[in-house]
């Protein structure tokens, strides 16, 4: 199976037989050393552009933010940023309840699994240029299905790349959860106290230069 | 010789500049309006004051206004001035020609003074209903001054025992149905018939739910639930007939996010229009929570004007809101300040034709304030939309976005009639630039089966006689092939 999807897409067929069969997918893509982080790092790029490209060019009934509020780098920075916070979350939770899986492992499954979103997001825009307020469902559809899609795949690529019953998965990603927390926390912590210690260095140095 | 000709010129262009004049009213306050995400949009100003008076202007000798709380001016252009620190209403003209001071009034040979009237309104036949708040009654007088009837505490069972009937602002509708707000009556407007009657409670204001407070209370006991403040709706602020027997009232909002004006139909039913969700009919979108004029805005008073139009006065920054029948800002003008044009403590609006008047109760004044041409312009478009001119108001607008390019209504209005000449990729333009998404959504659907409608016969043609072709081919290659095996 692998190798005619293999033969028809090249090198972006495991993505895409992922969607087909995510659990036999996953499996090649970890244990049988089919997964590079070349792929994942594509996926994730293409992801971040689809969502470019919905920002910008989605018609005004689909997304009728303010023009100034518009800041697609910024998104792409927050899917990049989610995209790390969780998978360091999952790590540090799964690395206790014995998963088999690395963080690189991890990313790459979640990068594997962004192949739904990739296929709807970028289209869904264009076909929303299309369509009039009322027949917007057809989009939001599109949207529903992919992220969906996306989710289902992330869970399944988890399992696998853990190698745990879907009961434990479920169970650790609601502890992912929990460490985001933890780490939100931790980051605006460690903020707070670095914009201390360095408003604290600036005041020694002004002092200094009015003493001097 | 040529560098100095080039220096010559633009020293000639520089001088120039000084003497270019700034396109704007030289008014103390800044109008502006919100845009389809409520952001605040800097526009003309579109009242200008053009007089303030006070009670000497009037009559020299007639003692000055203390704590004015209500101005009303009648169908005929008498100006009534419900004076309650001196338990009184003034009459006079728009010419400031004194015709009357209500002190009271006789019954049974007796004369009995006001005390602490609030509101008047008179009825187009000249009736005069004072709300005299401390004397706990209505008292209906006719247009000399005469008494004809009275309405005190209405005597039904199941009305609360402890009401204290103190009227604030009284409004008799075309029916002869008389609506009153009394102080510290939650349960809505009071309704009286055309007899005196009561006859029930008109309007109610739904209680906003906090829902942190709703968080709180599962961990409560009774005994705290007890303790704790009901929630109260708030109490009306104003009322207003409109032309179509209609009746607009205020109500503070204490977070400053919900509507303030109801539009009440017959029944009691707020049917006030408010297409633009993200702007609400609450004065000021944003505001300070500290410091000097901090707080949400608190529509205290407000008046009907012609063709849907709504004016409303805050109390907070002394500003006054203007919306349309849908529910959109117009135009804004005075504020908070001691300049002409601005407002200490602003009790109350009326209008005048197209003119303003705000009574000020700081020094008891009254200023007027006329439209400019930006303000009666827009007071045009309006008229000229609602009366159904669609070139017209057309005009109106194109010569709006030519003084105010950033007016969002202006370039709707332009759209809205292109669509309904079937225009619609122009129509498409001026809404998309005015941001009415629905009319937008309409126009882009039939300039889509426009061009469908166009493209697809030719499609179709041409698609056809491509298939055509290839079976035509197809069928040629299979007999040739036939012919050469034969």
């Amino acid at each position: 199976m692998i190798a005619t999807v293999k033969r028809v897409f090249g090198f972006y067929s495991l993505p895409l037989y992922i969607m087909g069969r995510p659990f036999a997918g996953f499996y090649a893509m970890k244990y049988e050393h089919q997964g590079t982080m070349k792929i994942a790092f594509l996926n994730f790029a293409l992801v971040c552009i689809s969502y470019a490209i919905s920002d910008q060019y989605a018609s005004i009934l689909a997304n009728d933010a303010h023009p100034l509020q518009r800041n697609s780098l910024f998104g792409m920075m927050m899917i990049l940023g989610a995209l790390l916070l969780f998978s360091i979350a999952n790590w540090s939770v799964t690395a206790l309840t014995d998963g088999e899986g690395k963080l690189k492992d991890i990313i790459m499954a979640i990068c594997y699994a962004m192949t739904p979103l990739v296929l709807t997001i970028a289209p869904a825009a264009v076909i929303s240029n299309f369509l009039s307020t009322d027949e917007m469902g057809l989009y939001h559809l599109l949207m529903a299905a992919g992220m969906i899609y996306f989710v289902v795949l992330v869970f399944a690529g988890l399992i696998t790349v853990h190698n745990y019953g879907a009961i434990k998965a479920l169970l650790t990603i609601l502890l992912t959860f929990v460490a985001i927390l933890v780490i939100a926390f931790l980051i605006s912590l460690l903020l707070t106290l670095w914009t201390q210690l360095f408003s604290f260095a600036y005041s020694v140095y002004t002092e200094l230069m009015f003493r001097s | 010789m040529r560098f100095k000709k080039i220096v010559a010129v633009l020293l000639a262009m520089l001088l120039t500049v000084g003497w270019a004049t700034p396109f704007l009213a030289d008014t103390p306050f800044q109008g502006y309006t919100y845009n389809y995400w409520a952001a605040l949009v800097p526009s003309p100003a579109a009242y200008v004051p053009a007089r303030s008076f006070t009670a000497a202007d009037v009559c020299p000798t007639l003692v000055s206004f203390v704590d004015p709380t209500d101005i009303h001016v009648c169908p005929n252009g008498m100006i009534f001035i419900v004076d309650s620190g001196n338990h009184r209403v003034v009459v006079f003209d728009q010419r400031l020609n004194l015709l009357h001071v209500i002190t009271g009034f006789y019954r049974d040979g007796e004369f009995e003074r006001f005390n602490r009237p609030n509101g008047v309104f008179v009825t187009p036949e000249g009736e005069i209903f004072v709300a005299d708040t401390l004397n706990e009654r209505i008292a209906v007088l006719d247009s000399y001054g005469n008494f004809i009837r009275e309405i005190v505490t209405p005597e039904i069972e199941g009305l609360d025992e402890r009401l204290i009937f103190r009227p604030l602002y009284v409004v008799v509708d075309r029916g002869g149905r008389t609506l009153v707000i009394v102080q510290h009556v939650f349960e809505g407007i009071m309704n009286f018939d055309a007899t005196g009657q009561f006859v029930g409670y008109f309007g109610t204001i739904e209680v906003g739910r906090n829902w942190i407070e709703i968080f709180w209370r599962f961990f409560m006991t009774d005994r705290q639930i007890q303790n704790q403040n009901r929630f109260i709706p708030t109490e009306f602020q104003s009322m207003a007939l409109d032309d179509r027997n209609f009746v607009f009232t205020t109500n503070l909002d204490p977070w400053g996010s919900a509507n303030q004006i109801m539009r009440l139909n017959p029944r009691g039913e707020d049917v006030i229009l408010n297409i633009n969700e993200s702007v609400t009919l609450s004065g000021d979108q944003r505001h300070r929570t500290i410091g000097s004029l901090a707080g949400p805005s608190q529509l205290i008073d407000v008046i009907a004007r012609p063709h849907g139009k709504v004016t409303a006065l805050d109390s907070t920054r002394g500003r006054v809101y203007t919306y349309d029948a849908e529910g959109n800002l117009l135009y804004v003008f005075s504020g908070w300040g001691s300049i002409e044009g601005m407002t200490r403590r602003p009790v109350a609006i009326e209008v005048i034709g197209d003119d303003i008047l705000i009574l000020d109760a700081h020094m008891g004044r009254i200023i007027q304030f006329t439209p400019t041409e930006y303000g009666a312009l827009i007071n045009e478009a309006i008229r000229l939309r609602d009366i159904g001119d669609e070139a017209g108001a057309v005009d109106a607008w194109r010569r709006l976005t030519a003084l105010d390019e950033n007016f969002e209504l202006a370039w709707a209005g332009i759209g809205r009639s292109m669509l309904a000449e079937g225009n619609h990729a122009a129509a498409m333009y001026y809404l998309r630039r005015g941001m009415d998404l629905i009319h937008f959504s309409i126009a882009f659907r039939r300039h889509r089966l426009d061009v469908m409608q166009n493209i697809l016969p030719t499609v179709f043609t041409v698609g056809t006689a491509l298939i055509g072709l290839f079976i035509v081919y197809k069928i040629g290659k299979h007999v040739r092939n036939r012919v050469v095996e034969a």
